[in-house]
């Protein structure tokens, strides 16, 4: 899928908008790109980590932002595996081509450190998808599949989208506190979200 | 030499070249890097091989097979 820049005026403002509400935020960056966003939001945050696959552009990532964890990794595998687990990270923003469920997924199977406030920030390019095959075919998404059926995940998108985060981080304990998003792009086919996440009292670690 | 000897050599040839052009853009690939970027990549390697040695053989081969360099 072509990745569609027209929407990085509004990429920028959501994630400056989410900064406001984490104190202190340790960044992960799941598709680092060129570093566009970077740039425009986390360069004054020194602590964070990032995935890029493809090799010249993660060096680009390594000499643009030296206080960083930087990998030329799939994120998918090494969110898995626990990868960027020595940093208490709370703002995770994910920007795939595609759909991000398989990463947040990734994340949240994995064992790191949990923050009693989490933010989230998606760019979710799936809404096309399901436009024109429904959302049976995507294995994160069968569970909302079942619960909304299959004619309402690209109409409903966006409410999907929410219902099937909170689905995901549910089992860490977290819950809902704060929630963002709009249709954007050439046939609003991007999809946009940010959502803040609190632990209950009793479950901070 | 036959049509198929010189075919085979030209393919053997072109894959030696192909190689030789991968290694070098590996090699290339260091030399924009200041020398405190190419220490917080040896950094990196350690760290992620550290990281791996302290988990279980199969995580530890997870970690090892997802990630190509770091940069810590």
């Amino acid at each position: 899928m072509k990745q569609d820049n027209t929407t990085l005026e509004r990429k920028t403002a959501l994630r400056l908008n989410l900064l406001r509400k984490v104190p202190r935020p340790v960044i992960l960056e799941t598709h680092g790109g060129v570093g566009q966003i970077w740039k425009r939001v986390y360069s004054e945050i020194p602590c964070g980590v990032v995935f890029e696959e493809n090799p010249a552009k993660a060096e680009r990532l390594a000499i643009q932002r030296p206080t960083w964890a930087v990998y030329e990794a799939d994120c998918v595998r090494s969110l898995r595996a626990g990868i960027g687990a020595h940093l208490n990270i709370n703002f995770i923003d994910l920007d795939p081509y595609g759909e991000p469920w398989d990463c947040l997924e990734a994340i949240f199977a994995s064992e790191r450190p949990w923050p009693a406030r989490l933010a989230i920030v998606v760019n979710d390019g799936l809404r096309k998808k399901c436009q024109l095959t429904g959302g049976w075919d995507v294995e994160s998404l069968r569970p909302a599949v079942r619960q909304f059926g299959n004619a309402t995940i690209y109409a409903e998108y966006l409410m999907v989208a929410q219902w099937n985060l909170e689905r995901i981080v549910a089992p860490r304990g977290y819950r809902l506190s704060d929630w963002a998003g709009y249709y954007c792009g050439m046939h609003d086919n991007m999809t946009h979200y940010a959502a803040v996440f609190d632990l209950p009292e009793g479950k901070r670690q | 030499m036959s049509d198929d000897e010189t075919q085979e050599r030209l393919l053997l040839l072109t894959a030696a070249l192909f190689a030789v052009r991968l290694f070098r853009r590996d090699e290339d690939s260091f030399v924009s890097l200041s020398p405190e970027q190419r220490a917080s990549f040896e950094t990196g390697e350690a760290m992620l091989r550290a990281e791996a040695a302290e988990r279980s053989a199969r995580d530890a081969a997870a970690i090892l097979a997802a990630v190509g360099k770091v940069w810590v």
